[in-house]
């Protein structure tokens, strides 16, 4: 009979203990979805590993500040996000552009885009309009639709006010419906 | 199919590396845990970098925060976590109330539009406010507007508290040779500027030292969108404006 999964609150506690491979459980249950997180803040898939890796050494070394009591997600994705902005900061300083045009990292990456399948028209016209949608859109959405976060919890991912998620929220929504019905309407013309 | 389901199904798409980090991540972490106090991680690796400031804290603590691992700051403020701090209970900021500004002021941070508030010091310190406005793309939905404060790096001490290591970190600001370290504390926190005084909620704020002078950028924007204000400040400028020699 196989053991049943032990909790992410029961593998904090034993990692606490110093039991590494505790750790090591909690890594490989949430890296997939840490790598998505990741893609999106970064706009690309490319270094998203890095970044995930820095960012749970992070986590092992700050596990203390856990509240056991509060799901992991928010408190793991923050640091995710953190790293990420910090890594692209710095790769923006590190090309020495005179302009802070936000236009080259947050582009989600042409060839990531091309590397997303399309299955069909409509979801190639969905698939265009994420990827003309600023990097702080694509992650809102990508935590409330696909990571199934509450606003509270992307409020702590984001460090923001409630609030200021559910506006954020409701903007990049329009701003992805514009997005999509500009793409159709460019496919009616053609 | 709705909008939302749209999105998953394209971010379900995304192709995504199919690796296992978790070998790299157990290779890099130390044996055992580190414990509240110990002396590992970024924030010391900060408080090396950044300008330490205890030795001028006469600022009194609380007996609940005298188990206050780690401090750091910048000029006469230090900044400390304690888990225990709960800024949500404090009273909430004051909303900034307009008031007139001569229009030929030298402004500051033209990005947001013309001040509606300048208060100035004969020390050397000034404050600036901003109301939430259309002119800046940082601006959030709370109604909170952005405030830039200037004063001595030698002032009266002042102590934040965050709640979480997580809320607080160094940033870059500026570029090359010019670049200089601050300290972004990303969340609600509680200002302690007398001693015995019980502290105030206080908004994210990007705290640095140039020019031999303190600056304080208050705003709840992105911290990319704030460090781009702070870098925007020609503060050489700014300092001789304040001491009359602009």
């Amino acid at each position: 009979m196989s053991q049943p999964q032990r909790s992410d609150a029961e593998l904090v506690a034993t990692a606490l203990t110093g039991d590494a491979d505790a750790f090591g459980d909690l890594v490989r249950r949430h890296q997939r979805a840490c790598l998505r997180i990741a893609s999106i803040a970064l706009g690309t898939t490319e270094g998203a590993d890095d970044v995930v890796q820095d960012a749970f050494v992070k986590m092992f070394r700050s596990l203390h500040q856990f509240h056991s009591d509060k799901p992991l997600e928010p408190w793991m994705y923050r640091i995710v996000t953190n790293t990420a902005r910090n890594r692209q900061r710095s790769q923006r300083r590190q090309q020495a552009t005179a302009t802070r045009s936000m236009s080259q990292a947050d582009s989600l990456v042409s060839s990531d885009a091309a590397e997303l399948v399309a299955r069909s028209e409509q979801h190639s016209a969905v698939v265009q309009a994420i990827n003309r949608l600023n990097a702080d859109d694509r992650l809102i959405l990508t935590l409330r639709w696909f990571e199934e976060q509450s606003e509270v919890q992307i409020a702590e991912v984001l460090g923001c006010r409630p609030g200021t998620v559910k506006s954020r929220l409701s903007r990049a929504r329009a701003r992805l419906r514009d997005e999509l019905d500009e793409t159709s309407s460019k496919k009616v013309r053609r | 199919m709705s909008l939302e389901a749209q999105f998953i199904d394209a971010i379900e798409d995304l192709d995504l590396p199919d690796l296992d980090v978790s070998a790299a991540v157990l290779n890099e972490i130390p044996a055992t845990v580190p414990r509240r106090g110990a002396s590992t991680g970024w924030l010391l690796r900060a408080a090396a970098i950044v300008l330490l400031a205890c030795a001028s804290l006469i600022v009194a603590v609380e007996p609940a925060r005298t188990a206050v691992a780690r401090w750091l700051g910048i000029g006469a403020t230090t900044v400390e976590i304690d888990p225990a701090v709960q800024p949500d209970a404090a009273p909430p900021p004051n909303s900034v109330v307009g008031a007139e500004v001569d229009s030929t002021l030298w402004n500051p941070i033209p990005l947001l539009g013309q001040p509606i508030s300048v208060s100035t010091a004969g020390d050397g310190s000034a404050a600036y406010f901003w109301a939430a406005g259309d002119d800046w793309a940082g601006f959030t939905d709370d109604g909170v507007g952005v405030s830039l404060s200037v004063r001595p790096v030698v002032g009266a001490p002042s102590l934040k508290i965050a709640s979480s290591e997580g809320d607080v970190q160094p940033v870059e600001i500026g570029t090359g040779a010019s670049m200089i370290f601050g300290l972004w504390v990303g969340a609600d926190h509680l200002l302690v500027s007398e001693p015995d005084a019980p502290g105030v909620r206080a908004a994210r704020v990007l705290l640095w030292e140039q020019e031999g002078r303190q600056l304080r950028l208050e705003s709840n924007g992105d911290l990319d969108d704030v460090v781009a204000l702070a870098e925007s400040v020609d503060v050489a400028r700014l300092v001789a404006v304040l001491e009359g020699t602009d």
